[in-house]
């Protein structure tokens, strides 16, 4: 690629850009060198050997770059859906930098010669006019701010989530019983257990702001663990929720079961 | 001596019009998401304080073509964004949520093609997943975002390409900017046509294959193999990405082609045929040995839309009304945005006339303004589709189609040359208030009018953050329940299972998982169970909410008031033996039914 100044740079590009992408931690600054790897380098790598030694203008260059750059994902991923190791991040990155490399190698074996420099715009403003671009940009970066902050809505109606599910590696033998307030205001609650047909009701008070949740873990009660134990028995846990502002009426319900665990 | 300053004046304070006008959009959409129901006009005044003094530019006579791409450029970027502030950064558009679980089932397995129960269809076209996966892979980011980039790209190359071909047909950047922004106003452009769904990467790349064989029209012929790369890249993509696009590609070369020869009576280069046959080729193997699922799917609604426009136009069945949603929930949209939207399409059908005749006066030995005139006139026929309940949905979608052409013959009708009174700006100023009747009306028309500002599906309260009962159940799914197991769940549900829930979820009929939620009792023939069974569906999901069974607006916060479906429809799987209610948010019960497989 001798004195093929710009088909040096996108290769050199395309690696660099491979490489700190994902080599940074952070999603947002691993999109700065994403963004050209996956949306320009290709496609102006592929119109540079496509178009090799032939007049194309700025815009549809850049037109096809980004465009051709999109092709190039819809059907790269069908490339490395059959490739050993599939779609990954590094897999991404090498068929791309592929891409780019042997684009830009087949554009300078077809460039019969050194091309002219592509005319770069030149973009020069006035203080004024720098000014209201930049207050453009800020309105955005304001308004993508606005849309993306969570806002309050007093009118909506909270509620509160309830579930029982196993302990998991527990065999079945131990429950959690899971309260989670999606209320608008701290609200106190009620919570009683029942373990089988005929125990009694452990009972629970607590508290939870807007967002919270506590978690109960249950047991079979003492008089089914022993050696006399029906092993592998269900037995039914019911749990009730009530609130501390109304606790004349069942807020939730969830049943679930517990099985008698054998002798350890 | 100075140096001339390249940098066209009105461009700066054009930008700082677009960015205030999103930020006025995106203030609108807060106070409708703080259940404050603010009035519509602040979203459409920050629509036309966007657009308008874009628009306003691209009728002048002195800016430069530079400067004209780069107003359309800003244009289309800035009505992209009007959809970003509505819902960021959760998707609330029903095909959204149906992408986006294929884009995270690709970044997770590492493979295309993993099943999609909402829309079977989907993974057989993964092109725009597979976009967003390079993405999220590469850089972590979650697929909403990864899928913004990806639609921020192809909006780019779409209104750039657009341009670049209307200016190769017209010779004239002034038509082409004027048609740009007048195809701004087609009905899908605002919201839905920006969507992160298959044909939002698959349109622009159609509108970048035109461009190219238009491009490649202008050149010697020994320079014009140079453009089957880029021809023969964007068409395998468009097969392997949407559907629809492919065929219409295929359609529209067919018509190109026919035009060549209509014009030179000749099928050697440049006619296009060679193009149209390998597109139709490549969908037609794409079709038959990946994407077979695609005859059950479209099959059905060609059928309905034929039925429908038969039973209509036989006066068997009444006509369908105008802006009205289905069902009887939802608000109907109000005289006045009626107006604009009709007034929009009077603009259109009376400027269309006019743009034709003077392209048949001037240009009817162009293939291209062939295509372009019969689009056209095929646009309005899609009108009447409306009309007819069950082909509505394919008069859209081909709308969107149809409009390069309707937009191309409306901008060369010549109304930006209109001088009252000889002065010209009073034109100028006229046929911009026209566009921005004809890009309201077109937006208005494209999406409900109850859903034109976001709903809340998430809110602060007391400094944290509480989610809507759908979204609740989704991430309590993803948190607690293992990924292998399956869901049967009403439509809105269903859809936040998948995402954010990343959970496999059946709804709808086919299985029929809706009849199964909504009868009261189970029928007399048991087919449920077994078909629970047959599915490995082990949770059951019931919503009380009526509106759950709407997929595009089942998603936000109750308030009171809302249509509720009988008891005894949800009742009736607590009754059932060795069946437990396992999680339940008031509204929304999940029922273990594991028992029974």
């Amino acid at each position: 690629m001798r004195g093929q100044r710009d088909l040096r740079m996108v290769a050199w590009a395309a690696a660099l850009c491979a490489v700190l992408a994902l080599l940074t931690p952070w999603e947002a600054v691993s999109l700065i060198f994403a963004a050209p790897l996956t949306l320009v380098l290709p496609g102006y790598a592929i119109v540079a050997a496509a178009f090799a030694g032939r007049e194309l203008d700025g815009p549809r260059r850049a037109v096809l770059s980004v465009a051709l750059s999109l092709a190039t994902l819809a059907l790269g991923a069908l490339v490395l859906n059959y490739a050993p190791g599939g779609i990954r991040g590094f897999s991404w990155a090498v068929l791309l930098v592929a891409v780019v490399l042997a684009a830009c190698r087949a554009a300078a074996v077809r460039r019969k010669g050194k091309i002219a420099a592509i005319p770069r715009p030149r973009l020069r403003l006035s203080r004024i006019e720098l000014g209201l671009a930049l207050g453009g940009l800020a309105a955005v970066v304001a308004a993508l701010v606005l849309a993306s902050s969570t806002m309050p809505a007093g009118k909506a109606l909270g509620f509160t989530e309830m579930w029982i599910l196993p302990v998991p590696g527990s065999g079945g033998s131990e429950a959690r019983i899971g309260v989670k307030s999606e209320e608008q205001a701290t609200t106190g609650f009620d919570l009683g257990i029942r373990v089988g047909r005929k125990g009694g009701i452990v009972r629970h008070s607590f508290s939870l702001a807007p967002g919270e949740s506590r978690v109960f873990t249950v047991g079979p009660p003492a008089a089914l663990v022993g050696p006399a134990a029906p092993v592998g028995q269900a037995i039914p846990v019911v749990a009730t929720l009530l609130l501390d502002a109304d606790p004349r009426h069942v807020y939730r319900r969830v049943n679930g079961s517990l099985v008698v665990p054998g002798a350890r | 001596m100075a140096r001339p300053n390249p940098t066209p004046r009105a461009l700066a304070p054009i930008a700082l019009c677009a960015g205030l006008g999103l930020l006025l959009c995106a203030y609108a959409n807060s106070l409708s998401r703080q259940l404050l129901d603010p009035n519509a006009l602040i979203l459409w005044a920050g629509v036309l304080l966007i657009a308008l003094p874009i628009l306003y530019r691209l009728t002048s006579r002195d800016a430069s073509p530079a400067e004209r791409l780069a107003l359309v450029c800003l244009l289309g970027l800035s009505l992209y964004a009007v959809k970003l502030v509505r819902d960021a950064p959760i998707f609330t558009f029903s095909d959204e949520v149906v992408h986006a679980y294929n884009a995270n089932q690709i970044a997770i397995h590492h493979h295309l093609f993993h099943y999609n129960p909402i829309l079977p269809v989907t993974p057989s076209y993964p092109g725009l997943e597979g976009a967003t996966s390079s993405l999220m892979t590469i850089t972590g980011l979650s697929s909403y975002w990864a899928g913004a980039v990806i639609v921020v790209a192809a909006r780019l190359s779409l209104v750039a390409a657009l341009f670049l071909l209307y200016s190769r047909v017209s010779g004239s950047a002034r038509t082409a900017g004027i048609a740009v922004a007048i195809y701004a106003g087609n009905f899908n452009f605002l919201y839905w046509g920006v969507q992160f769904s298959y044909e939002s990467l698959s349109l622009p790349i159609f509108v970048v294959v035109l461009m190219a064989i238009a491009e490649r029209d202008t050149v010697p012929r020994d320079w014009a193999r140079d453009w089957a790369v880029p021809i023969v890249l964007g068409i395998s993509a468009i097969v392997i990405t949407h559907h629809l696009t492919s065929y219409a590609l295929a359609a529209f070369l067919a018509g190109l082609a026919l035009a060549y020869w209509l014009v030179k009576r000749d099928w050697s280069w440049p006619n296009p045929w060679r193009y149209a046959i390998f597109t139709a080729v490549l969908a037609t193997v794409w079709l038959l040995l990946v994407a077979s699922s695609t005859f059950g799917y479209l099959s059905p609604v060609l059928s309905e839309a034929f039925k429908a426009i038969f039973n209509t136009a036989s006066g068997e069945a009444p006509p369908r009304g105008l802006f009205q949603g289905k069902g009887s929930t939802v608000p109907t949209t109000p005289l006045l945005a009626r107006s604009v939207a009709l007034a929009a399409v009077g603009l259109l059908t009376a400027a269309a006339p006019f743009g034709l005749l003077r392209l048949w006066r001037h240009s009817r030995r162009q293939p291209f303004v062939l295509i372009f005139g019969v689009a056209a006139i095929g646009f309005f026929a899609t009108l009447v589709l409306r009309l007819a309940p069950a082909a509505w949905e394919t008069g859209n979608r081909a709308g969107e189609f149809l409009f390069i052409g309707l937009a191309f013959v409306v901008a060369s009708a010549g109304a930006q040359n209109w001088a009252p009174l000889k002065r010209a700006w009073l034109g100028r100023t006229a046929f911009t208030a026209a566009l921005g009747v004809v890009l309201v009306g077109g937006a208005i028309s494209g999406w409900p009018w109850d859903l034109q500002l976001a709903s809340p599906v998430r809110a602060s309260a007391e400094g944290r953050t509480i989610s809507s009962p759908p979204l609740a159940l989704a991430n309590w799914a993803r948190e607690n329940i293992p990924a292998d197991e399956r869901f049967g769940a009403s439509i809105a549900d269903a859809r936040l299972l998948m995402d954010p829930g990343e959970r496999l979820a059946f709804a709808g009929k086919h299985p029929d998982i809706q009849d199964m939620l909504l009868e009261l009792t189970f029928s007399r023939r048991n087919w449920e169970m077994p078909l629970l069974r047959e599915n490995g569906i082990r949770y059951v999901v019931t919503d009380s909410r009526e509106i759950a069974s709407d997929s595009t607006r089942g998603y936000p916060f109750s308030v009171g008031g809302e249509a509720t479906i009988p008891r005894q429809e949800i009742l009736k799987f607590g009754e059932l033996r060795d069946v437990r209610r396992i999680y339940s948010n008031g509204e929304i019960s999940i029922y273990d039914l594991g028992a029974h497989l």
